[in-house]
């Protein structure tokens, strides 16, 4: 029985270690996920708990930062700065469905410098208890600043040329 | 044999457990274990969301995704395959209209491939679509294939169609 002991012992300090010591990739899946989760509001939310998400959303976000958003349906836009993708956040809290964004298949590629890193992923919304919505393709370009993984830039990707 | 193994297994036993209850969990387990396995790499269930493959395909529909489909073959004109996104978590469900190295061209709505018109019997009713945009052919890459979904009673530009490339074709949709 000893030998099972260790065995469990060893594998709960693995897990521990995964856990507590996130690499650069797992940190940015996570950030992703926060921001997918702020982004994301129900129509029972407050104005606080709105304003709060709106706050949540832009410091996932570089002072620089670029939004370019081109998807099937809707005019090509971009957005430069902090403000104005606080502006078109705050817009969207207008939906009186609220929104869910989630988030699939995020996959991180590290560089090309020591403090960058590009991250492919696909984003699904949905309004309400509607049907699915959009899903859309993305790619984010990311910096570290002061130990943590800022968006300096979202593309939107079609998936389909044409 | 011992007077454990002479004594008759109770019937609420041999139904719920079988005879053998040990063997019946390796029995479940390997049973378990090949449906999670065909499921996430063999046969793919989906379900289909949004318009675009209507009327052959309706919003809500479950459907699977034959993922082995293309391993000795090649993907053919016609076949509704599912296409990779960022990964296989959302998947795009369209239909081959034009294969590698193929010309193609959509005047009015028909589709003409190498400069021949195509015929889509699963195509019922359709808007005048006129593509590429600069009334050019567009030339297929050696690895590349054009989708384009049914429903082209959809305008053309909410309708997501396009070109892709092979190792994107995550299988073949069984109708």
């Amino acid at each position: 029985m000893k030998w099972v002991f260790r065995a469990v012992l060893l594998v709960t300090f693995g897990w521990a270690a995964w856990a507590m010591w996130p690499n650069d990739a797992r940190r940015i899946r996570k950030g992703i996920g926060q921001l997918a989760a702020a982004v994301s509001f129900s129509p029972r939310d407050g104005n606080i708990a709105r304003l709060a998400s709106i706050e949540a959303t832009i410091s996932h976000f570089t002072a620089d930062a670029e939004l370019q958003v081109d998807t099937a349906g809707y005019a090509a836009r971009t957005l430069t700065g902090r403000e104005e993708i606080r502006e078109v956040v705050a817009l969207s809290r207008r939906a009186d469905d609220g929104l869910q964004v989630e988030v699939f298949d995020i996959v991180v590629t590290m560089g090309p410098g020591p403090d960058e890193a590009s991250a492919a992923l696909t984003a699904t919304a949905r309004s309400g208890n509607t049907e699915l919505v959009a899903a859309q393709e993305f790619v984010f370009r990311l910096r570290k600043v002061d130990r943590r993984w800022l968006i300096q830039r979202i593309q939107a990707v079609r998936t389909l040329q044409k | 044999m011992s007077d454990a193994e002479l004594r008759p297994v109770p019937w609420w036993q041999v139904i719920l457990l079988g005879r053998n209850p040990k063997v019946t969990a390796v029995r479940l387990l390997v049973t378990v274990a090949l449906v999670v396995f065909a499921w996430k790499f063999l046969f793919v269930p989906i379900r289909v969301t949004g318009p675009s493959m209507q009327p052959n395909f309706l919003n809500g529909q479950r459907r699977y995704l034959n993922r082995l489909a293309y391993l000795w073959a090649e993907p053919q004109r016609g076949d509704v395959v599912g296409i990779k996104t960022s990964g296989m978590h959302n998947l795009f469900m369209k239909r081959i209209i034009a294969l590698p190295g193929e010309r193609v061209r959509i005047v009015l709505g028909t589709v003409l491939i190498n400069g021949e018109p195509l015929d889509e019997p699963y195509v019922p009713k359709r808007q005048p679509w006129n593509w590429p945009t600069d009334r050019r052919e567009w030339q297929l890459g050696p690895d590349e294939y054009l989708f384009i979904g049914d429903n082209r009673t959809m305008l053309m530009k909410d309708h997501e169609f396009g070109v892709q490339r092979r190792d994107r074709i995550a299988g073949k949709v069984r109708p």
